[in-house]
């Protein structure tokens, strides 16, 4: 039986906090389980779960011994705002998820979509673009707004992100060698595990 | 109804002079830009980004926050963003005297009054100002840029003035928070 690995890639121009809890194979940047694009902003205690990896990946584990290379892929320019869930299969671009929202299951996402705040999705459903879920029987609707607005905004918010994140907290610089960040990442994690 | 005592583990809580209690499990940032103005609990697993501040140099102060509150488990506080004028900033928060923000409650207001009480697991939108003596139910979803006017009740998503409150209710909060405050106490083992 294969090991559970701990590979992880983290792209260019990608900020990442210290004391983050990353788990499993992740790649932020390029390609592998949970695949997440370029320039997303992730805010305070979002978890991003490819679950449908891992409960069939168990069970094939079991069976076939066999590893089910399904991932989660993330495309790029999204928010996640704090504390929002994600399960998913598949979560385009230039989507909002507000604070407390949840996808579930194996939906899919398409791009500018809104899942409002404490707003949730279905198990399992295909939401199409420009999408806006909200209030409280989680509505749908179709946004009009220009998304040329948000996604100057967005360019903006990051820009400022990444001048200030640095500033007030612990960043590793990227371009060391990957062996020894993976390592380092290890210990960040035994040591958030045993907080 | 008379509220127990709550015990914390002593080695949880730091108490700064001004009897401030912040729990070493929660996540403060850029702690030079936050004010606490004394007697305010902190609770584990609470976020107080004071690391977003506004663009263009100076000293900041990012998150003020007043006398007897509460930051109850698993709270984030952060500033609220926008882009005005076309430079993109995060602005100050600030929060009044004896107010008690719930578990798991997110809050990116611009502004909240003093006698406040917000549930659990509300999400207080960005720029959004709670004016004194209001009450916001559990599950709340106020949306950005909403004005809650003085005592009023809000609730459901998103919230909507649903009562009012009677005048005496400042009393009662500053009471409450008071007390919750005298019985919040260290218990070694």
């Amino acid at each position: 039986m294969p090991k559970e690995q701990h590979v992880l890639n983290i792209g260019k121009r990608a900020v990442v906090c210290q004391d983050i809890e990353l788990k499993g194979e992740i790649q932020i940047g390029a390609g592998g389980p949970i695949i997440i694009g370029q320039n997303n902003i992730v805010e305070e205690n979002v978890t991003i779960l490819n679950k449908l990896t891992r409960t069939l990946k168990q069970f094939l584990l079991q069976i076939l011994n066999f590893r089910l290379p399904t991932a989660l892929t993330i495309g790029d320019d999204n928010v996640f705002e704090v504390g929002c869930y994600v399960e998913g299969s598949k979560i385009g671009s230039k989507n909002i998820i507000e604070a407390k929202a949840r996808i579930l299951g194996s939906t899919s996402l398409g791009n500018n979509c809104v899942v409002g705040a404490v707003c949730s999705t279905k198990e399992d459903e295909n939401i199409s673009d420009n999408t806006v879920i909200f209030g409280d029987h989680h509505n749908r609707r179709i946004q009009t707004a220009s998304a040329n607005q948000l996604s100057s905004l967005h360019t903006r918010h990051l820009d400022y992100l990444r001048e200030v994140l640095p500033k007030f907290n612990h960043i590793r610089v990227s371009g060391a060698p990957e062996s020894q960040e993976v390592a380092i990442s290890r210990k960040a994690i035994k040591q958030t595990a045993s907080h | 109804m008379e509220p127990p005592i709550v015990y914390y583990h002593r080695s949880e809580y730091i108490e700064t002079d001004t009897g401030n209690k912040v729990s070493r499990k929660s996540v403060i940032c850029g702690s030079q830009n936050i004010i606490l103005g004394g007697k305010t609990i902190i609770q584990t697993d609470c976020v107080i980004r004071g690391d977003l501040r506004r663009t263009g140099g100076g000293h900041a102060v990012v998150v003020a926050i007043g006398r007897y509150c509460l930051l109850a488990k698993g709270s984030i506080i952060r500033p609220p963003y926008k882009t005005y004028k076309g430079t993109f900033s995060y602005y100050p928060m600030k929060i009044g005297d004896h107010v008690s923000i719930g578990e798991g409650s997110i809050v990116e207001a611009a502004t909240i009054g003093s006698f406040v009480h917000i549930g659990k697991n509300c999400v207080i939108g960005r720029f959004a100002i709670i004016k004194d003596c209001c009450k916001i139910e559990d599950n709340t979803v106020i949306p950005p840029n909403t004005v809650v006017p003085s005592f009023s009740i809000y609730e459901g998503s998103p919230g909507v003035f649903v009562d009012e409150l009677p005048e005496c209710v400042q009393d009662l909060y500053e009471l409450k928070t008071k007390d919750y405050y005298i019985k919040f106490q260290p218990k070694d083992s």
